[in-house]
């Protein structure tokens, strides 16, 4: 995978967008159709795999990552705990489907900085 | 169809254990992944099939595949002595054969050998350079320098016993032991 | 001697669970997962059970299950061969 493969990086290049699509359509859409923000999250790491294999270039600051998934994991934190530890649920019930997508993109959000950390810490960092 | 999947299930997995080859066994991991999402999917259970698909098929198969490939490379740096260099017969017959011999314990062990002929001092070579084997000649014997914790160690050592056409002695340094006397 | 004792007593394991499973009577009724069916849409709005469980019903297992991957990530991080050097860049 260290050499420059045409096939694959054309093959790789075209389909990208609507993966990056399918993503965020399972993520937004995980309270109606099957799928959520695990995996949504995950098909959305898969994007930054499949930009690996078309050209392995470290642009990506990992420190940053790291730091947008301990974000996303402190409000999927307070917002569960928030909402439903406390009982707002019962009385705000209308807010009950906003919480819901709400939390799958957090989670979303969460998984993909997290896959991505995982296979790009062990693509680039690890060696011998 | 249920019943075909399961069975494809396992003969997938004895498949898995039973071959003889590292990158053969990921692949049928990840077909395997593939195979048993669908029978989530048959059981009704979209949610898992989909996360199993996601995961097992793709990424944790693509996360094996860049490691064998990170671990293939086999960096052997050939350190020269200063009188060789002027020595008009670079390559001596003995060189050529101890070459030679690394290269196919690399091959027996679907390792890419990359052989570097290098003046520089040990020192140098060992702070500067990411390595896996250092050879260096003496008068009577040649010195294999390895990290310690190189896992192909012995591997080699069994190697160099049984191979005929490899008949100078050899010792193999391990590298964490002796760190005081080569820093001197 | 040792491999074939391990084989007979993974059989025996075996043959045991199989027996055992077909004499278990399957459940007549399910209540909790009646109760989901029944009140996850009315509750939540939303008409993925599943969703509404492991977010509504069941959201400590997700909050653990967060941490769990967190703690992961952690780990490769700092367990990984260069130790979290040259990592600001």
């Amino acid at each position: 995978m260290t050499e420059h493969s045409t096939l694959l990086s054309k093959t790789l290049g075209s389909v990208f967008p609507f993966i990056l699509i399918f993503g965020i359509y399972m993520i937004t859409n995980g309270h109606v159709t099957p799928g959520g923000g695990f995996q949504g999250g995950a098909v959305l790491a898969a994007v930054f795999i499949c930009k690996y294999l078309v050209i392995p270039l470290k642009d990506i600051s990992l420190y940053k990552v790291q730091w947008v998934e301990k974000l996303a994991l402190i409000f999927i934190i307070l917002l569960a705990i928030g909402f439903i530890a406390t009982g707002l649920n019962v009385r705000f019930d209308f807010f009950t489907p906003y919480y819901m997508i709400l939390m799958n993109i957090l989670i979303g959000l969460k998984v993909a900085c997290g896959m991505t950390i995982i296979f790009y810490r062990f693509a680039y960092y690890e060696s011998r | 169809m249920l019943e075909l999947t399961l069975l494809l299930l396992i003969v997938l997995s004895i498949a898995a254990l039973q071959t003889r080859s590292l990158r053969n066994a990921v692949i049928y991991l990840g077909v395997f992944s593939l195979a048993i999402s669908f029978v989530y999917l048959l059981y009704h259970a979209p949610d898992v099939a989909i996360a199993e698909a996601v995961i097992g098929s793709t990424i944790a198969t693509i996360l094996y595949l860049v490691a064998l490939q990170k671990y293939k490379i086999f960096t052997i740096y050939y350190r020269l002595q200063d009188s060789e260099v002027e020595d008009t017969h670079y390559f001596s017959r003995y060189k050529l054969q101890l070459v030679k011999s690394l290269e196919k314990f690399c091959t027996k062990q679907e390792l890419e050998a990359q052989i570097i002929y290098s003046l520089e001092e040990l020192d140098d070579i060992l702070t500067k350079h990411q390595y896996a084997l250092i050879i260096e000649e003496h008068e009577a014997f040649i010195s294999i320098y390895a990290h310690h914790e190189n896992y192909m160690l012995d591997k080699l050592e069994f190697f160099l016993d049984n191979e005929p056409a490899f008949i100078r002695p050899y010792r193999i340094v391990k590298m964490e032991e002796i760190e005081g006397e080569v820093m001197e | 001697m040792r491999r074939k004792l391990i084989t007979v007593l993974l059989i025996a394991a075996g043959t045991l669970t199989l027996y055992h499973s077909l004499q278990i009577q399957p459940l007549q009724t399910l209540p909790l997962a009646e109760y989901y069916i029944d009140n996850s849409y009315i509750l939540t709005g939303a008409s993925n059970v599943v969703t509404s469980v492991y977010l509504y019903f069941r959201y400590y297992d997700t909050l653990f299950e967060a941490l769990m991957l967190l703690f992961s990530i952690i780990g490769v991080i700092y367990m990984s061969i260069h130790e979290g050097e040259d990592y600001n860049d």
